[in-house]
């Protein structure tokens, strides 16, 4: 089965090259410009990994992390934690619970790397459990 | 001496035997006190004449003085005769003593009385100190003065010394303060100084007195001066604070400002009356320069800080809108939104090493900006120099093909593992072999890894150009960019070596280049094996 991919960030131009590049990569790839539409977005279609921007419009991407880990269904979907604001990145995802982080701006291949490394953790993780 | 049987009844004689034994027992009582009080008037007189204090008897009611003793007589050296039978304030020379009808009076009333003030003077006009106590006594129905002069002279003498000696050592104290101290009246007039505050009015100390600041200071100043005074005088209490001071240079000069703290004390008499005030202060205004220079290199350093982040807030934003135009060609390239004809691969081609070129200077840049303000963070593990050496040359074969470069390696075996930051490391290489790359038209480009000691000695040669002496040590200099060196033919920030340079002394390492114009240039670096706790 094809694996699903969220992404929210609110950068449009961004959003969309990112998800081609998923699409491209091999995922099912949707995403939501700001973190209130993300968490729709996740409880409606329970991705297999979100991407989450930090700094979005109304509430932040290391709040949608936290409120996500605090879910008992979409507690176990690993996030990754991307932002300019390379200072602050680790502690964010440090205290969100957010399972990775990368600093923007990256290659996409470093995203796809990332995300291809994380869901085989996952798959591993599930495999023994 | 009794009589017997004369007449009278046994009785009477009884009683008149037993009368007479009574008087006979008063009589010798009467006597023996009379021998008593006779013993001790002996005795009183003895002290009289022998003592070691003048004594003057004088009647109290008059005032008449009615004995001397011998000491006072030789102590002042005049005659008896000279005392006896005159009133005591018609004795010229106790005139000033108790010789006042005042005194006197005084003295009638309490009883007592108590000088050593009043220095009497001798026949032969020394002035001798004397402790004067009177007292007054009941001798019979008559009231009589007893007045002890003792001669003190020698004890004043001490005394008098003693204070001196105290004055001295205090005046040396003062003199030898580094602090500059004045004493004024109650209406800020000056009373004293001391030699440090005296040379700052252009002044000897001694000239001071009855001086003003209107004396020495403009107007204005004295003004304020005065004002200050009065408060400090009118509250009584002590003020320290800091303000500006005006050292007088030269009077043809003017004044020169400086500031000083200054504390200002009221200074009052024995009964706690404010009857002056007393000034102390020092320049302190290399230490306020100081404080200013300090205030001035904080906010340039904050000025400088939200430079740096000003930058690096640019540097992301520009990396951002990069990232999507590298992300969006990238996938056009690789056909994966339509297939892509040869001559629109060559201009999209074109784009993309332009945008790979920006995002190398933005973030030489960032580098750059990180190690001006000491913010380059290291990620130290343990690696292997080899394995890295190889992914350096691996990533960088296609550009030394693409320019038709051999690009080689020459390996150590068995090189130990060591501690530094894989990625730092991997940008200073790559720097290096690019570097040799674009400067080199053909021929190789050799990476050579070798253990030396406790080193590991890596270098990039190639059969470039060359640079000329005189400009290698600008290489690792900013912004200098030097002929034959790629960031002047490619159009690079300049910044690429002095970021190196930086990387390689933050793992105690050396770097540095040696060429030959015409046969091409060597860089050097070394990285010590032994591991270092913390970087510099």
């Amino acid at each position: 089965m094809t694996q699903k991919i969220l992404m929210v960030d609110d950068e449009a131009d961004l959003l969309k090259i990112s998800l081609l590049r998923f699409k491209i990569a091999g995922y099912e790839a949707f995403g939501a410009a700001d973190g209130r539409e993300g968490l729709d977005l996740a409880r409606q279609k329970t991705p297999d990994l979100i991407v989450l921007d930090v700094f979005l419009p109304g509430m932040n991407g290391d709040e949608v992390a936290r409120i996500l880990k605090k879910d008992e269904k979409l507690k176990r979907i690993p996030i990754i934690l991307i932002s300019a604001d390379v200072e602050t990145l680790e502690k964010r995802a440090r205290e969100s619970g957010a399972d990775d982080y990368l600093a923007k701006a990256f290659e996409a291949g470093e995203l796809v790397g990332m995300i291809k490394s994380t869901l085989a953790k996952r798959g591993q993780k599930a495999a023994l459990s | 001496m009794v009589r017997k049987n004369n007449g009278y009844p046994p009785q009477t004689i009884k009683l008149l035997q037993k009368r007479i034994s009574e008087l006979e027992t008063v009589d010798i009582e009467r006597k023996k006190i009379e021998h008593d009080l006779e013993a001790s008037e002996t005795r009183y007189r003895r002290l009289f004449e022998t003592a070691k204090d003048g004594i003057l008897i004088l009647d109290a009611k008059t005032g008449m003085i009615v004995d001397v003793n011998p000491f006072l007589i030789e102590m002042l050296g005049y005659s008896h005769e000279q005392f006896l039978g005159k009133k005591i304030w018609e004795i010229g020379f106790l005139r000033d003593v108790i010789g006042n009808r005042d005194n006197f009076l005084q003295l009638q009333r309490e009883k007592y009385v108590r000088y050593e003030n009043r220095p009497l003077e001798t026949a032969s006009g020394r002035k001798i100190d004397v402790e004067f106590v009177s007292n007054v006594y009941q001798v019979d129905s008559q009231k009589v003065i007893q007045c002890n002069i003792r001669d003190i002279t020698d004890r004043k003498r001490m005394e008098k010394e003693l204070a001196q000696t105290k004055e001295s050592q205090f005046r040396t104290l003062i003199e030898s303060l580094p602090q500059k101290i004045f004493l004024k009246d109650r209406n800020s007039v000056y009373i004293s100084c001391n030699a440090n505050y005296a040379s700052d009015l252009k002044i000897k100390p001694e000239e001071i007195v009855g001086k003003s600041d209107y004396d020495f200071f403009p107007t204005q100043l004295a003004e304020k001066y005065k004002e200050d005074e009065k408060r400090v005088m009118g509250t009584g209490k002590t003020e320290s604070r800091e303000e500006e001071y005006h050292i007088i240079r030269d009077y043809l000069a003017g004044f020169e400002k400086a500031f000083i703290n200054i504390v200002r004390a009221p200074v009052r008499d024995s009964a706690g009356k404010i009857k002056g005030l007393f000034g102390l202060f020092w320049d302190i205004t290399e230490q306020k320069m100081m404080e200013t220079e300090k205030n001035r290199v904080e906010a340039l350093a904050a000025a400088s800080e939200t430079k740096s982040r000003f930058a690096s807030m640019v540097s992301h934003e520009l990396r951002s809108p990069l990232a999507v135009i590298k992300e969006a060609l990238a996938i056009v390239l690789e056909g994966m939104v339509g297939s892509v004809n040869p001559e629109q691969k060559d201009i999209l081609g074109m784009a993309q090493k332009n945008i790979d070129r920006l995002g190398r200077l933005i973030n030489n840049v960032l580098d750059f900006q990180k190690i001006e303000f000491g913010k380059m963070r290291f990620d130290l593990q343990e690696n292997d120099l080899g394995e890295v050496a190889m992914e350096v040359r691996d990533s960088m074969a296609v550009l030394a093909k693409r320019r038709g470069l051999d690009l080689k390696m020459e390996l150590e075996e068995g090189l130990p593992k060591m501690t530094f930051d894989r990625d730092r490391v991997i940008q200073v290489l790559t720097n290096l072999t690019s570097n040799a790359i674009n400067n080199t038209e053909k021929g190789s480009v050799t990476l050579t890894v070798r253990k030396k000691n406790d080193v590991v000695h890596l270098s990039v040669r190639d059969t470039g150009a060359g640079i000329p002496a005189e400009d290698i040590p600008k290489l690792f200099q900013p912004f200098e960019q030097v002929v034959g060196v790629p960031t002047k033919k490619k159009g690079g920030t300049g910044l690429g070596l002095v970021i190196s340079k930086e990387i390689v002394l933050a793992h105690h390492g050396k770097i540095w280049a040696e060429s030959e114009v015409g046969k091409g240039s060597t860089f050097h670096l070394v990285l010590p094996i032994q591991e270092r706790r913390g970087l510099s």
